[in-house]
């Protein structure tokens, strides 16, 4: 009816900001830094902010990739391999003498031809995403122990290198790691919301056969997705060897787990076609503060899964509620 | 005649929407009953109360004299009442028995299944029901013709006296559709009371003893069928004269020929079709299901593309190697199956309504979309086609089969093309909203529009075509102009598999449904 739009218009801001899937979680976070700043001391200073800061954003880089690929209705569980073959390849090939921006560019090129090969595997071989990206989670971290044999690769940069910069210097006092991330967290958003690719992928994951019928390339879009997952997760690693000086071949080492748990924890919905960059980001940072929080209150480190674990299931059932008490008529 | 139902003030809402509103009407043991409404009339609602899958809100229902608490679908299925879903609730990759007896398998030694028990009381009830399909057959395997009628009969396994059948024939083709009514006459002849939803009236006017009809949840009419006629139904049904779509005779003017497909062919499903499509006009496309019609429509817009033969657009010969090329040529389709193929269900009708124009780029600028410019596309086009939401923003899983249809054909128009394919415009769409439909697409033609329209439905393709195309078996049988078009026509070039022209003995193999009867 003509009425519509006008209707739209109308709502009032209240009713949309409770219908967004992102305040609750906003809330949780906003809850779980007021109870750790009262009963956790050492948790409200700078410095343990700024650190926090930079330990979510290697994650949450990762995040970015991987929401578009749960978007479309995949999952990229080689996103934790390629992270540590790219950290351990990039510093090799600069201790084999490459400059700094070619190691670089080839580290993330390989990483690139991981995601090509796990698109290539859904889309051409048709191959539920779970199949290949076990498949590549398991080649890469082999390879990254080839190349390293089981040693770290220190000392491939003189200490004072700009190198270094990347990964443990700052600017305005924030820590470079974390305006690398928010500042790939407003591109893709701006992708995913404004751009016609993403709202392609929108399409592709909530119904494959239509977005085929309505002409969109369909297997385009879901390889470029998993080539952009390995990519983010190529450069969490090379950030990562900045900031440690150093590269071992266990560098994330079981991160798919922690980055998929993000992307949940931010709403995203693994059957596809639903999650927003805001969401996920919040759920990287809600992670990293639940982890940081626990250790601060003196919890017993070996229960820190039981509470990563819990808070999983509760953002998704919080979900489920918001969906069912909005939508359902 | 006795009464077996007797439904007394039933009320029931849900929040935001009062389904259903003091219902109250009789059904009469041995009858075969229908239940007509709009979408949205509440019929599903109350057919779910009867089924015990809702409680009803307030009052209450008299089964066989007593009064009828219902605990759930099983309760109601013990009690002598089952329930035939519209959508198939059959697992494909089961067996045929396994599906007929799933959730109350024969057991034997208490965990084990009774195989050989289940197979041969599925044979017993295949057979009751007149039909010859193996138990063991996967169920995946049977057309969905077999697989509704194994529906019916794992609704039979309870022995049920009242069996409710939402809307049966909504995917199948009139052939297939009078199997299905032989079984509910045989049903109907062994003491079986049936409450019969459906959309098409002649089949209810033919099947059926009695009709209720329902409107905005309230109960407007129960009447033997005997004592009215289709107009009359269809105007308790929508609660005014429907402003009946009459056919229209093509002017005659020779417009230029738009889409021209010569020899089309996938070696498959459909082979050696030829057609001419000209600007401004309707062209029906009739036949069988699985005839190859939605087949031939996917084939020209890529999906995929054909193995043989050409096509031509404005007179120069185009390769379309995926559905992409197509719409960027001008050619749109309307898919077959909204939900499964036209619709993004989790997303708004917006974002739907843009995805093709947004597509071929008409909405963007490098890339990125123009916010401006695609909220007067979707306001235009929510304006224009009356799609009634709440807000653009509304999943569009959410509206009526029709505004979801509506949907869809606003997706594709917003593409601008110059040949649109419309497969089935109005299955499962309300009476109001199918002349709404076709009034629209009138309008398309007659903004020079080309048409090519599949349906299944005989009157619809009567009504809107200029002429008629039928397929059968995978190749043309044949065109009917717009003077010589009639149902008999239709039917005759669809099912008649071994009709050589000029022999005047040949008959249809089956009366279709007595066409005449109407009209």
């Amino acid at each position: 009816m003509s009425g519509a739009t006008e209707d739209q218009g109308r709502r009032s801001f209240v009713s949309r900001a409770l219908r967004s899937r992102e305040t609750g979680i906003i809330l949780a976070l906003i809850i779980m830094v007021i109870g750790l700043s009262v009963f956790a001391p050492d948790f409200a200073t700078p410095d343990n902010f700024l650190n926090d800061s930079r330990n979510f954003s290697f994650v949450g880089i990762v995040v970015l990739g991987q929401a578009m690929v749960m978007i479309t209705g995949g999952i990229d569980l080689s996103v934790g391999s390629v992270w540590g073959l790219s950290a351990v390849s990039s510093a090799a090939l600069m201790n084999a003498g490459m400059g700094t921006i070619p190691a670089c560019v080839l580290a993330l090129l390989i990483a690139a031809a991981f995601g090509l090969f796990n698109g290539l595997c859904v889309t051409k071989l048709r191959m539920p995403p779970f199949v290949p990206t076990l498949a590549t989670m398991s080649i890469a971290r082999a390879l990254a122990l080839v190349i390293t044999r089981g040693h770290s690769i220190d000392g491939f940069r003189p200490d004072d290198s700009p190198f270094f910069n990347l990964g443990g210097g700052a600017i305005f006092g924030l820590p470079n790691p974390f305006i690398i991330f928010v500042v790939l967290s407003v591109i893709a958003s701006l992708v995913l919301s404004r751009s016609v690719y993403g709202r392609q992928l929108y399409a592709v994951g909530g119904n494959e056969r239509a977005a085929r019928l309505t002409g969109l390339e369909v297997d385009r879009l879901k390889i470029s997705v998993y080539v952009i997952s390995a990519v983010l997760a190529g450069v969490a690693g090379i950030i990562e060897v900045s900031y440690l000086s150093s590269a071992i071949s266990n560098q994330g080492l079981g991160k798919e787990l922690s980055v998929i748990a993000a992307a949940v924890i931010g709403g995203t919905n693994l059957t596809g076609g639903e999650g927003t960059i805001l969401g996920v980001f919040i759920g990287a940072v809600i992670l990293e503060v639940l982890r940081n929080g626990l250790v601060l209150l003196g919890t017993d480190a070996y229960w820190q899964g039981v509470f990563v674990g819990s808070v999983i299931v509760l953002a998704v059932f919080i979900d489920q509620v918001r969906k069912g008490f909005w939508r359902t008529r | 005649m006795t009464v077996l139902l007797s439904v007394q003030s039933i009320s029931k809402g849900f929040p935001g929407v009062q389904a259903l509103r003091d219902v109250t009407f009789e059904v009469e043991t041995g009858t075969v009953h229908a239940i007509m409404g709009e979408n949205g009339a509440g019929k599903s609602t109350l057919m779910q109360v009867i089924a015990g899958a809702l409680k009803p809100d307030s009052g209450r229902l008299i089964f066989d004299g007593e009064p009828l608490t219902l605990s759930g679908t099983r309760d109601a299925a013990a009690k002598g009442i089952s329930i035939v879903f519209q959508e198939l609730m059959l697992a494909g990759n089961l067996s045929v028995a396994e599906n007929v007896f799933l959730g109350v398998e024969p057991r034997a030694a208490g965990v084990l299944v009774a195989r050989a028990e289940m197979r041969t009381r599925t044979k017993a009830a295949l057979a009751r029901m007149g039909i010859a399909i193996d138990p063991d057959q996967r169920l995946g395997e049977l057309t969905i013709a077999q697989q509704q009628l194994i529906e019916i009969c794992k609704s039979l396994v309870h022995d049920p006296r009242l069996l409710i059948l939402d809307e049966p024939t909504s995917s199948l083709s009139e052939a297939d559709a009078l199997v299905l009514f032989r079984v509910v006459h045989d049903l109907k002849a062994n003491g079986v009371t049936i409450l019969y939803i459906s959309h098409r009236m002649r089949e209810v006017f033919e099947n059926c003893d009695t009709v209720t009809v329902l409107r905005d949840g309230r109960h407007v009419r129960t009447v033997r069928l005997a004592e009215t006629d289709q107009d009359e139904v269809v105007r308790l049904m929508v609660g005014r004269d429907l402003a009946g779509v009459q056919r229209v005779r093509p002017t005659g003017a020779e417009r230029p020929i738009v889409l021209s497909v010569r020899d089309l062919g996938d070696d498959k499903r459909y082979n050696g079709i030829s057609f001419d499509l000209r600007e401004g006009e309707i062209v029906g496309l009739a036949g069988l299901i699985g005839a190859g019609r939605s087949e031939l429509a996917l084939g020209i817009f890529g999906a995929p593309p054909p193995r043989h033969g050409s096509i031509t657009l404005d007179g120069k010969a185009i390769t379309i190697g995926k559905p992409g090329d197509a719409m960027r040529m001008g050619i749109g389709m309307v898919p077959e199956d909204r939900k499964q193929q036209g619709l993004v269900l989790g997303l708004g009708v917006g974002t739907n309504l843009t995805l093709s124009a947004m597509g071929l780029g008409h909405i963007s600028s490098l890339g990125f979309v123009r916010p401006g410019d695609e909220s007067r596309m979707i306001r235009g086009y929510v304006d224009r086609f009356r799609i009634k939401t709440p807000s653009v923003e509304q999943l569009v899983g959410l509206l009526s089969g029709g505004n979801q249809q509506k949907v869809v054909l606003a997706k594709w128009l917003a593409t601008k093309p110059r040949v649109l394919i419309v497969d089935e415009p109005t299955r499962g769409v309300d009476v109001g909203t199918k002349a709404e439909i076709y009034t629209l697409m009138r309008e398309l033609a007659h903004d020079g529009l080309a048409l090519l329209v599949i349906s299944s439905d005989l009157p619809e393709v009567l009504t809107i075509s200029d002429r008629i195309l039928v397929m059968r078996g995978g190749v043309l049988a044949g065109e009917i102009p717009f003077d010589e078009a009639s149902e008999e026509r239709i039917m005759a070039l669809a099912a008649l598999e071994h009709a050589e022209p000029g022999d005047p003995g040949a008959k249809p193999p089956m009366t279709y449904g007595e066409a005449e009867a109407r009209s």
